[in-house]
């Protein structure tokens, strides 16, 4: 099935050039990353892109790697191209930050995980999507650039609901930057599909910090129960303050299940996602608190 | 922005030449813009080898090539994001008197039964053994994740690959890296 016609295809290889671009036709054009959600969504004529800006050969977007900001903080920085192949196996990702791993090595297949990019899926916000949770566990924060200038999101803000975010349409996502964490944090991430390397029918995202085994904070979000993931806040404020042992992590569970509002849709029903909460959110909560002890996000 | 709120009026027939080496080959062609990768191959450049399953999700890995050292789906590319590029498809791989490795590997095992998956299939097997000349049988199924059959059960496609990559560990070292130089 063929995409409708375009009339033009640039592929500038300056983040400026795109920012022109962007500029001179507004809501004509789209932005072309990895493709593997856009290209279908042009097939189905859900999304129609007169003009198309490919972004792959931009160099500014492929920055990776830890950085000192100037505040003197110490971030992850993500450029917007990164694909989840590189999220997935990247060495300093899996000893320093493995929640993000944890989430994209389960992206689709290996195809789509050599072609798909962070960038493209924060900014196609589908509400089952891997990336978005450990981005929001992380506290990350998201930069966006355009020809009038930058504008700053934490990940909390970005995402508006399903597949809506605050992105305009003459603005590029450029990168994601991940604090460091405090001394004692933990994170990890689990999805359930229905097939290996679907959508998550659920997925959870965990992080907390320890100190002599008590919880000082902690940060859950959970993913494809709605149209954008939820924080489960009265699960955090429960765990935060307590002597972290299996008994309460069981018992954070079934607070996480009773706040959390599910919703029902052709894949799951909303009693099956609470039983998948149920099972699944332990076993995250406690593989957090074993890395909190290495130090690992 | 909603993307399924941003829905735009079709843009005019617009067109570009691209270069792409294609199994060794350099092509010079005029397409359309909307052309995507798979199309241009099969009927382009006459290369059927590449098959299409599910024309639109990008599900099934019928399409699966070799594009500048990773296997990705053609179906969800479009022909001018190939300008420039070196491509392998199954008709690169081997001769029908001279089967690479993974060809035997399926022609041996009975690793088909209709056909349709397979070319997909192998340039997958393709990109798993060049990283990984000895992989386990888990590892062999997370790198098909994304190639589906629809006949075989998928235990002779993994023994075709367990053929193809012990006869890839007997080659002296320069042969083996001929069989992999994309
Ligand atoms: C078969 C299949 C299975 C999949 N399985 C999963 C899965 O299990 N989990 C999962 O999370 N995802 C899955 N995906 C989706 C995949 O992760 C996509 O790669 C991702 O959603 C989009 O990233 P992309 O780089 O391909 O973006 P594109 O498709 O190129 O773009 C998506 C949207 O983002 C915009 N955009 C892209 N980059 C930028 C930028 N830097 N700034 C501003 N706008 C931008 C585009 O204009 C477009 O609207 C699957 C896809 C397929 C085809
Ligand atoms: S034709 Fe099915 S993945 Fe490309
Ligand atoms: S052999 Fe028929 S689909 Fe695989």
């Amino acid at each position: 099935m063929y995409p409708a016609p375009i009339s033009e295809y640039f592929a500038p290889s300056t983040l400026e050039e795109c920012l022109d671009l962007l500029d001179q036709y507004g809501n004509q054009a789209k932005i072309l990353a990895g493709g593997q959600s856009l290209i279908p969504l042009l097939k189905l004529r859900m999304a129609d892109a007169p003009i198309i800006i490919d972004i792959n050969r931009v160099i500014e977007l492929q920055e990776f790697g830890e950085k000192f900001l100037e505040s003197g903080n110490r971030v992850l920085r993500i450029g917007a191209l990164t694909r989840h192949k590189t999220l997935a196996s990247h060495p300093l990702v899996l000893s320093k930050y493995p929640i993000i791993s944890d989430a994209a090595k389960y992206i689709g297949d290996v195809q789509i995980r050599n072609r798909g990019t962070i960038g493209g899926s924060l900014v196609h916000a589908d509400p089952a999507a891997d990336l978005p949770v450990p981005i929001l566990v992380l506290d990350s924060t998201l930069r966006l650039v355009s020809k009038d200038g930058e504008r700053t999101f934490s990940a909390d803000e970005f995402f508006l609901g399903l597949m809506m975010t605050v992105i305009e349409p003459n603005e590029i996502l450029a990168h994601i930057d991940i604090p460091s964490p405090q001394p004692g944090t933990g994170a990890a991430y689990y999805k359930y599909s229905a097939v290996f390397g679907d959508f998550a029918i659920i997925s959870i995202g965990a992080r907390i910090t320890l100190q002599d085994g008590i919880c000082q904070s902690s940060r859950i979000y959970l993913g494809g129960v709605n149209p954008r993931p939820q924080r489960a806040v009265e699960t955090e404020e429960f765990l935060n303050g307590k002597t972290i042992t299996s008994e309460i992590l069981q018992k954070a569970t079934d607070v996480m299940v009773e706040e959390v509002i599910v919703e029902s849709d052709m894949r799951a029903s909303d009693t099956f996602r609470k039983v998948l909460l149920k099972q699944y959110g332990f076993d995250v909560l406690s593989k957090a608190v074993q890395r909190a002890k290495e130090e690992q996000i | 922005m909603h993307p399924l709120q941003d829905v735009q009026k079709p843009g005019v027939e617009g067109t570009k030449t691209i270069q792409v080496r294609v199994n060794g080959q350099i092509y010079k062609r005029e397409v359309p813009i909307r052309m995507l990768l798979v199309d241009f191959l099969r009927e382009e450049l006459g290369l059927t080898g590449t098959h299409v399953g599910c024309s639109v999700e990008g599900r099934c890995g019928a399409c699966t090539i070799v594009l500048n050292g990773n296997n990705v789906k053609s179906c969800l590319l479009l022909a001018v994001q190939a300008d420039g590029a070196d491509i392998l498809t199954v008709e690169g791989l081997g001769e029908p008197d001279n089967l690479h490795p993974i060809q035997e590997g399926f022609w041996e095992k009975h690793g088909l039964q209709c056909g349709y998956c397979t070319p997909g299939m192998m340039m997958s097997v393709y990109n798993l053994l060049k990283v990984n000349p000895h992989p386990s049988v888990a590892e062999i199924r997370e790198a098909l994740v994304g190639n589906i059959c629809r006949c075989t059960g998928y235990e002779h496609i993994i023994e075709a690959v367990q053929y193809a990559a012990d006869r890839i560990a007997a080659m002296p070292k320069e042969e083996r890296d001929k069989l992999f130089s994309y």
